[in-house]
């Protein structure tokens, strides 16, 4: 049966793990013991779903793949619990998860070698998106955002709702453009976020705007 | 070749201008586009690339369909798989879109011809033994031409984009074309 690793040779659940710290805003955790601190359940079970690469930029797998490997390392810890603590019916976590799968696809599928943006620029739009994910804390849970690549290296993360848009605009070698567009432009706001920085607050407000609703 | 409109008026053949001359009305220019993550309209395709904001002035490069096929466009621009779809906006629907130029002098957005030159990868010109910039002779290359007034901040540039998305018709190219080797 197919185990699930976040570090070469050291598997989830594994004694040997990494010794605990703290999770800092923007990075990711590589061993379950860091998972575990993380603030913001979700953040877990989209670790957990194998949405999050491996660390080898060439083993992407989406969530309906790794969907397989998942039962092990989550049901041996007992941390499923913790990772399904979330408002929501078994029919919103479907849809979350065929959302995250699409997104995860997705990176996978314009990224690398030919592709419209590189393995980096995918990577660094799926760190954002779990740094804002967390960055939200524990009971607020975001939609997945729609993920979008231009035709010059870049990966735009957008979440609008018809009124309220917020939008992170990844560029190959530049900080990404955090942009919220509100009913009037004069709302509008925009930062420009170098990765593994803490989110700044304004966004974290901006993207309440974009909760999931149960 | 004269060729109708959407009205069913017959029109003369479209003539590229000079280079930032304005197109016609009611003319239609196309840019290639990968579908978003969840099918939808991608945005991001209307994103100024280096090659548009190193152009003089600044454009957003598109080409007027009726000079450029959709499979010369998607030739044009790379080639690329993930490209499986053309947007087609028309011209007076752009020139409705407000611009990102804060000083008024522009207030919408307009399209002009542009002359297609050949670039390196650093998107400088390359010049003949005479040193003079070298027009891309690519079939289709005749129909390129450019958005103008995109520039602007980061917020001003996404209002354009979600505005000119909305005016978007979309057709997917075929899939013989997309799994076709690049010529």
């Amino acid at each position: 049966m197919s185990q699930l690793f976040f570090e070469p040779g050291i598997p989830l659940d594994s004694p040997n793990a990494a010794s605990p710290t703290e999770p800092s805003q923007g990075n990711q955790p590589t061993t379950f013991t860091e998972l575990r601190k993380f603030t913001n359940p979700f953040v877990s079970s989209l670790l957990l779903a194998g949405a999050l690469h491996s660390g080898n930029s060439t083993s992407w797998s989406s969530p309906s793949e790794s969907a397989m490997s998942w039962s092990d390392p989550v049901g041996q810890t007992g941390n499923r619990e913790a990772c399904l603590d979330l408002p929501g019916t078994a029919d919103t976590f479907a849809l979350r998860d065929e959302r995250l799968s699409q997104l995860s696809r997705y990176l996978h599928d314009v990224s690398g070698k030919d592709g419209l943006i590189t393995r980096e620029t995918a990577d660094r739009g799926w760190s954002l998106w779990l740094a804002l994910v967390n960055a939200m804390g524990s009971g607020i849970d975001i939609e997945v955002p729609v993920a979008m690549a231009g035709q010059d290296g870049e990966l735009f993360l957008v979440w609008d709702n018809g009124v309220h848009r917020f939008e992170a605009d990844l560029l190959p070698d530049s900080p990404t453009d955090l942009i919220y567009l509100g009913p009037q432009p004069a709302a509008d706001w925009e930062f420009k976020y170098k990765d593994g920085e803490p989110i700044p607050q304004d966004a974290i407000e901006k993207l309440k705007l974009f909760q999931r609703t149960a | 070749v004269e060729t109708s409109n959407d009205a069913g008026t017959l029109r003369p053949p479209l003539v590229p201008g000079e280079d930032g001359t304005p197109l016609p009305s009611d003319e239609w220019v196309i840019r290639v586009a990968a579908p978003a993550s969840d099918g939808s309209l991608n945005e991001a395709t209307f994103n100024l690339t280096g090659r548009d904001k190193k152009s003089i002035p600044v454009r957003l490069s598109v080409y007027a369909e009726r000079l450029t096929s959709h499979e010369q466009a998607w030739r044009l621009t790379g080639s690329r798989r993930e490209n499986s779809q053309v947007y087609l906006l028309n011209t007076d629907k752009i020139r409705e879109i407000a611009s990102a130029d804060e000083s008024s002098h522009h207030p919408k957005l307009d399209v002009d011809w542009e002359v297609k030159y050949l670039v390196n990868n650093f998107y400088e010109y390359n010049l003949n033994e005479l040193g003079e910039r070298m027009k891309d002779a690519s079939p289709g290359a005749i129909g390129h031409c450019g958005i103008r007034h995109m520039f602007g901040t980061p917020s001003a540039r996404s209002r354009i984009r979600r505005e000119l998305i909305k005016i978007v018709q979309a057709c997917n190219l075929p899939e013989e074309l997309l799994s076709s080797q690049p010529t």
